[in-house]
Order: structure tokens, then C-alpha cells, then sequence
């Protein structure tokens, strides 16, 4: 059997961050599915509206009625506060995971390999317990709004089942609440994870993911909440 | 990166070296034994054959439904089955051959093939594989247990409102079939995940994109269409739900509340009409991938397929109002999409004039694959003719709901899908079992195949420009329907046994059925490069491409990659777009929590078939899983090339 001629990857790196990983493309693929059901399910909220001729419909089951019963603003502006200011503190630790997922040992000489590697292990440490607590604040602020949430669900005057927009409008942030609380069962995991196992490139990869989607868990919401609290205001 | 030949001297401390490497990936990438092993496998080809075997088995199931109907329609006023039972089985047999067959078969060939003609090991997420196949077997066994329980779905396969909504069909028969379809799309989805991440990521060395194989192209563009469309079935699907669960019964599509049927109408057929071409572009890639080996020559039009591929795709979500010609459609937008249908029959052209002309100018070789090839010429444009009349709104109104319509659908994905399926399978037989189908028994099926498709199918035709409309269980002597009805039924019959002839070759050529050794079409692609079967990890040494026919024009001479672990499942993940090497990536191995995972979630939704608070148990028993399922417990991960490393092949502590 003659032997062929050969590629050697044997040197190449173990791990990498972002477009250059098929995780990253699975996360953004996923992203891209769930934004496609949002538009779809923005697109419904929309169609029908040409049903009605006030919007929202009057709020009638009651002994005040309401003629333009747009949702109270309060709760979800502050819920908007929270989650743009949850933004910082990802932000932040995602710049930390990166510089410490970066372990590339193959890119340094034999000689130095050793000491590099376990000075970047030092350093891993050293930030151990900034991104534990800092994944605690976001989780604090992940579960703030939800209950935010929660309790926003009264702004919109109607129950679900009343109309086809009171239906749409639940939809809505019905669909973002469970986005939420998978971010936040997301970034609770990793704090737990890195808690219990040390901040391993791995996890901090993973960690750039989960903040990914925190972003578009953000900027879904800014959209929603534009939707839903806004449009009818602005557009009736 | 280094290129050396050793010394012939050194041949046989070689070869004692390579069949050490052999046992060692052997030993890396055999899954658990035993049955719970074969529950929890995440080899694309053990799974992706499993897809394929179980949608043949749906096919199947559809098929006697279909053969039930035909019995029933073979003469006015026949009572063999009542209106009833009429519809669940037109409602099941469309559902089935469109959601638990022709998909998901389609994603089976490519779970198996694309790994092996891109040249890697494995796709990148193995568990989500194993995932997706469950989800999808179970979705489908629940909804075809709905005939037993007498909860067959009955509204048709696309489930219009108000007759699906609450109050023109209340029971649970829709609650099954909307929960059912959320569920097998969640299966479709992940199957395209996988697929595109495996193509853009893990690609041979030198496999740019314009060397990518034309049937992986088809594939890729096929996933794309997926993550876009089955999201709008599995929202429409979704709140269909909602408005029929009793405690949440949104008003979504009740006019009553200020809700819209045609909204419905707008969700299913844009997930509807891109579905056709989901069917229809694998196929492509099937008669792409078969043409260069029986006409000896590369594809004709490598660029222009590949565009034409692409532009199907964007105009295939462009042409779902098609559906809606008979709703009150604003004029504008009834002709805008009467002439996106019609422009999609240009790309469609341009691949048929591609092909005919490889046809054209090669050697042809008359084989079974082959003439299927050819049959799909002749049968398809039949059905793509009749397209070109149902795009026009005036001729749509008037054959609007007939038998015309089900003939012209039936020539078009049969034609243009199962008769190229029928071919790739026969054709990547020998790759799969090592031996060859049998030629008489392979003729004798086609020619079965072709007389009873065409005799059932062709008068549909003539039946519905005579008015007979579709989805009616029986019809009166003085229509003059019968003679025409009762040959479609012969037909049916005829197409039946050819079937049975198609299977009893696969049972005996997979038994009896000469050698086929690597390659035994001589054919041009990666997956002819490794043995048949191929070994679970594909190839020894993962091959590099320099030219589009790489079987043909490549080997020997072309560097294999070396340096990979052999302990451990690696796989080489190299740069989107020219395929470099970047860097080497541990495959997760098994783990039970994707099967249980799928598990909780066809748990939940059969519970939401009957109350909603399934979602409010479900929903956190499924975040239970998938936590289970990514927690990291393998130890510190290497930090040197592993080379001699112990490292586990799977996830200790998760893999059995």
C-alpha cells in the first residue's frame, strides 16, 4: 500500500470562539428560528388588527369602561430599564469569558508552554468569583423582571381569551417570558457550573453564547415592548 | 501541515501501526451495546438509515390508507367506508406521506450522506441527532395511534379553520394532529440544524464552496428553507392549540372575537408551499449526485444548478397565496403571486435543461437508478405543466378543489420526488449494506410502478375537469365518474405491488445480493472513497478535496489529514468559506438525556392534547432534561494535542 502524502492538524487548537465554532452556528441558527416565530407571530398581531375598529377594542366588561384601553405603561418601561441595564454586566462578562477561552498552548514555543499554561490557569482563577457573582446579578435581574412580568400581565386590561387582539398581545409576552426564564435558567446553570467546576474554557465559551442570547432576549423584548405598549398609542 | 513519504522499508511497521489506529478509533466511536445502546446512538448513519426506515414505515401506513380510498371510489355508492372514517383516512394519508414521509425521509438521506461526501466523521451535534430522530418517531407513531382510538384527525391535512377550529370539530381528533405536527417540525428543525452546521463547519480541507457536491448544496438550501418555514406550521399549529384548549381558548382565528380564518390560511401555506420544494430540492440532489455515474461526466451547469437551487428557495417563500386564490385576495396581490408562480418554473427549468444536457453529451448507462432518473423527466413536467395552469388565477377557479388539483400534486411530488427517492435508494444500497439490488427484480418495480402511478393518477386528471371535487367518500352512478374512478383504482392496485416488489428487492439484495465493494457505480463523490458499509468512523484518515469529482480526479495523490485523535471522537472543523483547517473539536458521545428529553416533550404535548396545564408541568420537566443533558462532566479538557491521551469517548457519568 503506498503511503499517501498527509495533512497534519495534530497542532491545531482544541477550542475557538464564535463564527470559527459550529456551537456558535447552532446558537445562531436557533436565534434565527426563534426570530422568525416572533415575526411571524408580530405579523398576527398586525393582520388582525384590520378586524377592529378602534385599537385596541374597548374595554367594556366593566363598571368604568375604557374606550382606548392601551396597556399601562409603568411595569414594562421599568422591566425595559432593568433589561437594558442587565446588559452592562453581560456585556462585561463576556468580555472576561473571551480573554480567558482563548487558550491556544499550540502558538507558543515547547520551552514556554508550561509556564504560560499555568499562568493563564492563575488568571482563570483570579476571575473565578468576579464571574460567579457577576452571573448572580444578572440572574437576580433576569428573575427582577420576570416578576415584572408577571405582574405586567394585568396592564393589558383584558384576559387572553377575550379577543383576538387581547390573544396577539399575550401571545406576545407570553412568548418572551418562557425566552426569559430559559436565559435565566441558562445564565443560573453556568454560574453554577463554574462555580462547582472552575471557569474552564470550555464554560467560558459556552458563557459567550449564553450571552448572545441574552442580547437578542433584550432585543426581543425592546421590540415587543414597542408592539405592545406603543403602537397603539402612536398609531391609533 | 506536513507531507512525507516514508521508505518502502518501513512498510510493515506502517501497516502494524495503521491497524493499531483502527482498533483504537474502533474502540472510540463503538457505541454502547445492546438495545439501550441502539435507544441512545448518535452515529448520522445508523440514525440517519433509521429516519429513513421509519418513514418508509409511515409511507406504508399512508399508503394502505390511500389504497382504502381508492377502494372506496372504485364504484358510485360503495359503503366499504363511511364519511366518517372516509375523512380521517384522506386526513391521515395526507398528513402522513407530507409530514412523517416525505420530510423527514429527505433528512435521512441527508443525516447519512452529507457527513460522508463533505468527508467528516460525524455532524456536529450528535445527541440533538438522536434527539430529533426520537421526537420525530414518536410524534408520528402518536398521531397514527389517533385510528385506533377512533380520534383520528378528520379536517384535512392542511386543517382549515373555522372546520378545525372549536366549534365545527370539537373532541380531540385536531387537539392530536396540531400537537403532534408542533412536535414532528421541532424534530425537522433540529435535522436542519445539524445539517447546516455540519456543511459549513466541518467541511474536507480544499472543499470550498463552489466544490461542494451538488446534492449537498440541494440539502443545504433544503435546511434553510426549514428554518424558515416549519416555524410558521409549528406557530399556526400552536395557537390552533390554544383556541381549542378548553381554560385558554384564545380567539386567534374566530371571527366572532375579531379573529381570522384566513389567517390560518397565511400561516399554513407559508410553511405549506416552501414545503414543496423542501420535498422537491433533495430530490434535485439525489438526480445530481446519480447523473455523474451513469452518464460518466461531471453535472453540466455545476454554477447554474447551484443558483437555481438557490432561487427556488427564496422564490418558493414567495408563492404561498397561490393556495388562497378562491379567498377574497386583494387583485394586486392575487396577480403579484400568480406571477412569482410562474417565475419559479425558471429555475426549475434551468436544472431540467442542465440535466439533459449531461445527459445529452455523457455515456449513458441504463440502470435501475437511472431509469428512475429518466422517468422523472417524463412524469414531472407533467405535474410541472399542470403547476404552470393551477398558477393562473382563471384556470385555478375553476378546477379549484377537484380531482385536477389532486392529480396535478400527486404527478409533482411523486414524479418529482418518490420516483428520484426510489432511484438514490437503490443507488446508495450498496453503500449501505455492501451489496447490490437485484437488476430483475429492480426492473420489475419500475416497470410495476410507472403503469399503476400513471393509471391511478392520469384519469384524476379527466375526473376533475368533470367536475368530481376531492375529499368526497362516495359519488352517484349518473356523474359518469365511475369507468375513470374504477381504473385509478386498478392503477392503485398495480402501483401497490410494485411497492412490494420495490421492498422484496431491498429484503433480498440486502440478504443475497452480490459484493459491491467501495464503489461499485464508479461514481465521483466522498462517500465512495470509504468502505460499504462504512466503518462508524467514516474514514480512517478524514480525505482533502481539490476538485468537485474528487473520486474521479483526486485520489491518489491528494494529502489525507493526519493527526486527529484516535482515542477520542474528534472531528476537524475547518473555515466557512474555503475550508481551511482551524481547529480540531471533541464530538459530544452519548447520553440518555436527548431520548429522554424527547420523551418529556412528546409527553407534554400529548398532554396538551387534553388540557393545557400539560405546558405548565411539561415546560419545566423539559428544562429538567436539557439541563441534565448539557451539564459538563467530563474532566479538564486537554490542552495539548491528545495524542496517547486517556480521555473517555463519551461523557462519563451521562454515557452508559
Amino acid at each position: 500500500m503506498p503511503a499517501e502524502p498527509t495533512l497534519d492538524v495534530s497542532n491545531l487548537p482544541s477550542s475557538s470562539l464564535d463564527a470559527e465554532t459550529p456551537l456558535w452556528w447552532g446558537n445562531v441558527i436557533a436565534m434565527t428560528v426563534e426570530t422568525t416565530i416572533l415575526a411571524l407571530l408580530l405579523m398576527c398581531y398586525f393582520y388582525i388588527r384590520k378586524n377592529f375598529q378602534l385599537w385596541p377594542p374597548p374595554y367594556v366588561d366593566t363598571l368604568h369602561p375604557v374606550l382606548h384601553p392601551v396597556p399601562k405603561l409603568l411595569l414594562a418601561t421599568i422591566e425595559t430599564g432593568v433589561l437594558l441595564l442587565s446588559v452592562i454586566p453581560v456585556v462585561r462578562l463576556d468580555r472576561m469569558a473571551r480573554e480567558n477561552a482563548k487558550l491556544s498552548p499550540q502558538s507558543h514555543p515547547p520551552a514556554e508552554r508550561d509556564h504560560w499554561l499555568r499562568e493563564s490557569e492563575a488568571q482563570r482563577q483570579r476571575v473565578e468569583g468576579p464571574m460567579v457573582r457577576g452571573l448572580v446579578l444578572v440572574a437576580l435581574m433576569a428573575a427582577a423582571s420576570c416578576v415584572i412580568r408577571w405582574f405586567g400581565f394585568r396592564a393589558l386590561y383584558f384576559d387572553w381569551n377575550d379577543n383576538a387582539y387581547a390573544s396577539a398581545a399575550w401571545s406576545l409576552l407570553v412568548l418572551h417570558f418562557i425566552y426569559l426564564l430559559f436565559s435565566l435558567v441558562e445564565v443560573a446553570l453556568v454560574a453554577v457550573w463554574i462555580g462547582r467546576m472552575g471557569l474552564k474554557e470550555k464554560l467560558a465559551e459556552d458563557f459567550t453564547l449564553v450571552a448572545g442570547f441574552w442580547y437578542w432576549t433584550v432585543a426581543a423584548w425592546l421590540i415587543i415592548y414597542a408592539v405592545v405598549y406603543w403602537s397603539p398609542r402612536l398609531m391609533s | 501541515m506536513s507531507t512525507g513519504r516514508p521508505a518502502p522499508q518501513e512498510d510493515r511497521r506502517d501497516l502494524r501501526r495503521e491497524s493499531a489506529e483502527i482498533a483504537a478509533l474502533e474502540r472510540a466511536w463503538e457505541r454502547p451495546r445492546g438495545f439501550w445502546g441502539w435507544v441512545i446512538s448518535t452515529d448520522h448513519k445508523e440514525i440517519g438509515l433509521r429516519f429513513i426506515g421509519t418513514a418508509f414505515f409511515f409511507f406504508a401506513l399512508s399508503g394502505i390508507l390511500a389504497a382504502f380510498m381508492r377502494l372506496q371510489l372504485a364504484r358510485p355508492e360503495n359503503t366499504l367506508l363511511g364519511p366518517d372514517r372516509y375523512n380521517q383516512f384522506f386526513t391521515m394519508h395526507g398528513t402522513g406521506m407530507m409530514f412523517f414521509f416525505a420530510v423527514p425521509v429527505m433528512e435521512g438521506m441527508a443525516l447519512y450522506l452529507v457527513p460522508l461526501m463533505i468527508g467528516t466523521r460525524n455532524v456536529t451535534f450528535p445527541r440533538l441527532l438522536n434527539f430529533s430522530y426520537w421526537t420525530f418517531a414518536f410524534s408520528g407513531l402518536i398521531m397514527f395511534s389517533g385510528l385506533l382510538l377512533n380520534m383520528g384527525p378528520d379536517v384535512g391535512w392542511f386543517a382549515y379553520v373555522p372546520l378545525a377550529g372549536p366549534a365545527f370539530a370539537p373532541g380531540h381528533r385536531v387537539d392530536l394532529w396540531a400537537q403532534m405536527i408542533t412536535l414532528v417540525e421541532a424534530s425537522s428543525i433540529t435535522g436542519a440544524v445539524e445539517i447546516v452546521t455540519t456543511v459549513f463547519k466541518q467541511r474536507a480541507p480544499g472543499m470550498t464552496l463552489d466544490k461542494i457536491p451538488l446534492f449537498v448544496w440541494a440539502q443545504v438550501i433544503t435546511s434553510f428553507m426549514i428554518l424558515f418555514a416549519m416555524p410558521s406550521v409549528q406557530l399556526a399549529t400552536s395557537l390552533l392549540g390554544f383556541d381549542r384548549t378548553t381554560h385558554v381558548t384564545t380567539q386567534f382565528f374566530n371571527s366572532a372575537e375579531g379573529g381570522d380564518p384566513l389567517l390560518w390560511q397565511h400561516l399554513f401555506w407559508f410553511f405549506g408551499h416552501p414545503e414543496v420544494y423542501i420535498i422537491f430540492l433533495p430530490a434535485n440532489g439525489f438526480i445530481s449526485a446519480m447523473l455523474p455515474a451513469f452518464t460518466r461526466r461531471s453535472v453540466f451547469g455545476y454554477p447554474a444548478l447551484v443558483l437555481s437551487n438557490i432561487a427556488t428557495g427564496f422564490l418558493g417563500f414567495g408563492v404561498w397565496a397561490h393556495h388562497m386564490f378562491m379567498t377574497p385576495l386583494p387583485e394586486l396581490g392575487q396577480g403579484l403571486f400568480t406571477a412569482a408562480s410562474l417565475m419559479i418554473t425558471i429555475p426549475t427549468a434551468i436544472s431540467i435543461f442542465c440535466w439533459l444536457a449531461t445527459i445529452a453529451t455523457g455515456r449513458v448507462r441504463l440502470t435501475i437508478p437511472m431509469l428512475y432518473v429518466l422517468s422523472f423527466f417524463a412524469v414531472f413536467i407533467i405535474g410541472g405543466l399542470t403547476g404552470v395552469m393551477l398558477g393562473s388565477v382563471t384556470i385555478d377557479s375553476q378546477v379549484h378543489d377537484t380531482f385536477f388539483v389532486v392529480a396535478h400534486l400527486h404527478y409533482v411530488l411523486i414524479a418529482g420526488a418518490v420516483f428520484p427517492l426510489l432511484g438514490a435508494i437503490l443507488f446508495w444500497f450498496p453503500k449501505w449494506t455492501g451489496r447490490m439490488p437485484s437488476h430483475r427484480l429492480g426492473m420489475l418495480s419500475f416497470v410495476l410502478i410507472m403503469i399503476g402511478f400513471n393509471l391511478t393518477f392520469f384519469p384524476m386528471h379527466v375526473l376533475g375537469l368533470h367536475g368530481m371535487t376531492r375529499r368526497i367518500y362516495t359519488y352517484l352512478p349518473e356523474t359518469g365518474w365511475g369507468t375513470m374512478n374504477a381504473l385509478a383504482t386498478m392503477g392503485a392496485g398495480i402501483l401497490a405491488i410494485g411497492f412490494v416488489v420495490y421492498l422484496l428487492n431491498l429484503w433480498w439484495s440486502g440478504r443475497r445480493g452480490l459484493a459491491a465493494g467501495e464503489n461499485p457505480w464508479e461514481s465521483d463523490t466522498l462517500e465512495w472513497a470509504t468502505q460499504s458499509p462504512p466503518p462508524r468512523f467514516n474514514f480512517r484518515n478524514p480525505p482533502t478535496v481539490k476538485s468537485r469529482d474528487p473520486v474521479w480526479l483526486d485520489v491518489p495523490g491528494t494529502p489525507v489529514v493526519t493527526g486527529l485523535s484516535t482515542e477520542a471522537r474528534e472531528v476537524l472543523v475547518t473555515t466557512a468559506h474555503d475550508a481551511n483547517p482551524h481547529h480540531r473539536l471533541h464530538l459530544a458521545g452519548e447520553s440518555p438525556w436527548p431520548f429522554i428529553t424527547a420523551l418529556a416533550c412528546a409527553g407534554t404535548q400529548i398532554g396538551m392534547i387534553f388540557r393545557p396545564h400539560a405546558y405548565l408541568i411539561g415546560l419545566p420537566v423539559v428544562g429538567v432534561t436539557l439541563a441534565m443533558w448539557f451539564w459538563p462532566s467530563h474532566g479538564p479538557e486537554p490542552l495539548v494535542a491528545p495524542k496517547g491521551a486517556q480521555r473517555e469517548a463519551g461523557a462519563p457519568g451521562l454515557s452508559t
